[in-house]
């Protein structure tokens, strides 16, 4: 009994559509120009915000360098070629910060 | 703790605290992220109706009149000379402040054409009898081109401000920075839009 019940559903599983579609107002299975928009759209709405974050992290990362180069230039056109005082670098024991203080 | 911390920052180098940009200019990058993913939503759901209707259909749909493509590329030239204007006003601004009030007059009055071009194309339309309502051709249409043309209206008022403050010699770069890029954006935005719409 129970064997026969298994193989019910087992052919009943197998005589399911090979296609179900996610939404049931969609028709972009009955054409191939609508699935191809699907398609295109995903693509287009994946990649975009990508792209986006990727040349903001660039422009950044543009900028931080142009200000070092900036930094440096300025430090070697100070006038009669007097090499300026530089600011003292940080040590670690300055950066450490006492919590009982 | 306090005092100890504030010691270490005041002798920090000031390069490494230096911004990398305007906060203006950083806020408004975000504004128009934002933007540019609203619109890429507007123009996939109109890609995909199109693409489902086109073969059902057709696109536009029957009874519908067709969009005034030619006079609307001449007012897409516009946009885009604007938007070339803008740029050399933001050169002359870097040299001479003086000498950007005419560039950035020029980009605002073309900037001014192409939305009144657009109301006026938007008059002859209705009277065709495209509206938002008589079908999803219509509802596309008036909903991404008018967006678009709230966005060009909002940029041309930021425009407008930088000009004033430009005559009171009180502009700074920072603002025109942050003015000129929405308005980058509204005219980089409208061939996509004028391609997917329109053609």
């Amino acid at each position: 009994m129970i064997r026969s019940i298994a193989w019910s559903l087992a052919a009943l599983v197998c005589a399911l559509p090979a296609q179900v579609l996610a939404c049931p107002v969609c028709s972009a299975d009955k054409d191939d120009a609508a699935r191809q928009a699907f398609f295109d759209t995903t693509v287009f709405l994946t990649l975009l915000p990508v792209a986006m974050f990727g040349a903001i992290v660039y422009w950044i990362v543009k900028r931080v360098q142009a200000n070092q180069a900036s930094e440096l230039d300025s430090v070697g056109d100070v006038p009669g070629g007097v090499t300026p005082e530089r600011t003292p670098e940080l040590t670690v024991s300055e950066l450490s910060v006492d919590v009982r203080a | 703790m306090t005092a100890k911390v504030l010691h270490i920052a005041r002798k920090m180098p000031a390069a490494r605290r230096r911004q990398i940009a305007p906060n203006g200019v950083i806020g408004m990058l975000i504004f128009i992220f934002c933007e540019v993913m609203f619109f890429a939503g507007l123009i996939s759901a109109h890609t995909i109706v199109k693409n489902t209707t086109a073969v059902l259909a057709g696109w536009p749909p029957p009874g519908q009149p067709r969009l005034p493509v030619e006079q609307t590329a001449v007012n897409t030239a516009a946009l885009i000379v604007s938007g070339l204007l803008l740029i050399w006003a933001q050169r002359k601004f870097g040299k001479d402040p003086a000498a950007a009030r005419a560039p950035l007059a020029s980009a605002m009055a073309l900037g001014t054409f192409f939305v009144v071009f657009q109301g006026v194309e938007w008059v002859a339309l209705l009277r065709e009898g495209l509206t938002m309502t008589s079908s999803t051709h219509g509802a596309f249409f008036y909903l991404i081109v008018g967006t678009h043309g709230l966005h060009a209206v909002a940029a041309l008022i930021a425009l407008l401000y930088c000009f004033v403050r430009l005559v009171q010699r009180n502009l700074v770069a920072p603002q025109l920075q942050t003015a000129a890029i929405f308005w980058y954006f509204v005219v980089a935005v409208w061939p996509l839009l004028y391609y997917r719409v329109y053609l």
